[in-house]
């Protein structure tokens, strides 16, 4: 049995739990790809992989690949247009996961510039929030 | 009183399989389980007996009988769409249209389909406008990852059977 792999321990910025990710996306068919790296928000409240502003997925274009649309919940219950594909979530903080990455649902959504983890990619992993300290953990279990 | 008939349907490389129709209960029967296929013919449908071809894993393969068994009305490969999605279809062809028009086209679409195809709640679907499935998954990842890429010949998008949206807030 291998032991648990910490991932990430970081402090909270701006009382909020903050990391950056890279996130790559590949046209199989021309194998052209494209990496997005991001400061995203660990959310638990949001069940696909990864969120970004709606404006980033113009880049995909150049690789050939169209996000498809589809309609995300938001806050409130409120009901929004959005667009996904597939990605790899290449590295979260200084963490680089295993090639090709972590296969994960980008979605490409409204105009804010903080970009959500949720709980897609967090469902593999142990995450601990220390509010009285202000600092989250992400552990891979032993395997 | 019930009209029965018996039938020997075959593909190449498949076994021998029999089956049982009834006038009153157009029902196709696996005589070998007893099971009742979950598909109903209907009483007006023209399609005979002995065309049907059943697969290896006995799906029945409408596709290559659709001259057949299509009514006008009810197209087998997509549900007829009730006239608020007709009259957004239209609208779409001229040109773009409202979020909100285009969030109640995809609402309507995929309860149509929902309710035509017997989708099952929870899984993950692309459908195109016209209500016909693309792709169907377990996972959102998955789903995803067998579009990407692929070219279709009308416009797509992905829902969540049973779910008011594809993803979000849990």
């Amino acid at each position: 049995m291998s032991p648990p792999i910490n991932i990430i321990e970081k402090n909270y910025s701006n009382g909020k739990p903050f990391t950056d990710v890279r996130i790559a996306v590949i046209n199989r068919e021309n194998l052209r790809q494209i990496t997005i790296q991001k400061k995203v928000r660990i959310d638990t409240g949001f069940d696909a992989g990864v969120h970004v502003r709606e404006s980033e997925m113009l880049e995909l274009s150049t690789i050939g690949i169209r996000p498809t649309p589809g309609s995300a919940t938001l806050a409130g219950d409120v009901t929004a247009k959005a667009y996904f594909c597939f990605a790899y979530l290449q590295q979260i903080g200084d963490f680089e996961l295993p090639p090709p990455g972590m296969e994960v649902t980008l979605m490409f959504q409204g105009s804010g510039r903080e970009g959500l983890l949720g709980l897609e990619i967090l469902n593999n992993w142990i995450v601990t929030f220390n509010g009285p300290e202000q600092f989250f953990k992400i552990v891979h279990p032993e395997a | 009183m019930a009209l029965d008939t018996l039938f020997d349907a075959t593909i190449p490389g498949s076994e021998l399989v029999k089956y049982e129709s009834s006038i009153d209960s157009p029902l196709l029967i696996d005589r070998e389980g007893d099971k009742p296929w979950t598909k109903q013919i209907g009483i007006n449908s023209t399609i005979e007996p002995a065309n049907y071809l059943i697969s290896s894993d006995r799906e029945l393969m409408i596709e290559k009988q659709l001259g057949k068994i299509e009514l006008s009305e009810f197209p087998v490969d997509h549900p007829w769409l009730p006239q608020r999605a007709l009259k957004i279809l239209s609208k779409l062809e001229e040109g773009p249209i409202a979020e909100k028009e285009l969030l109640l086209l995809m609402d309507l679409v995929a309860d149509r389909a929902t309710d035509h195809f017997q989708l099952e709640e929870g899984r993950f679907v692309a459908l195109t406008f016209l209500g016909r499935v693309v792709e169907v998954s377990d996972t959102r990842v998955g789903l995803l990852k067998k579009i990407q890429g692929r070219k279709f010949s009308e416009q797509i998008f992905v829902w969540r059977v049973g779910f008011n949206s594809f993803s979000g807030r849990t």
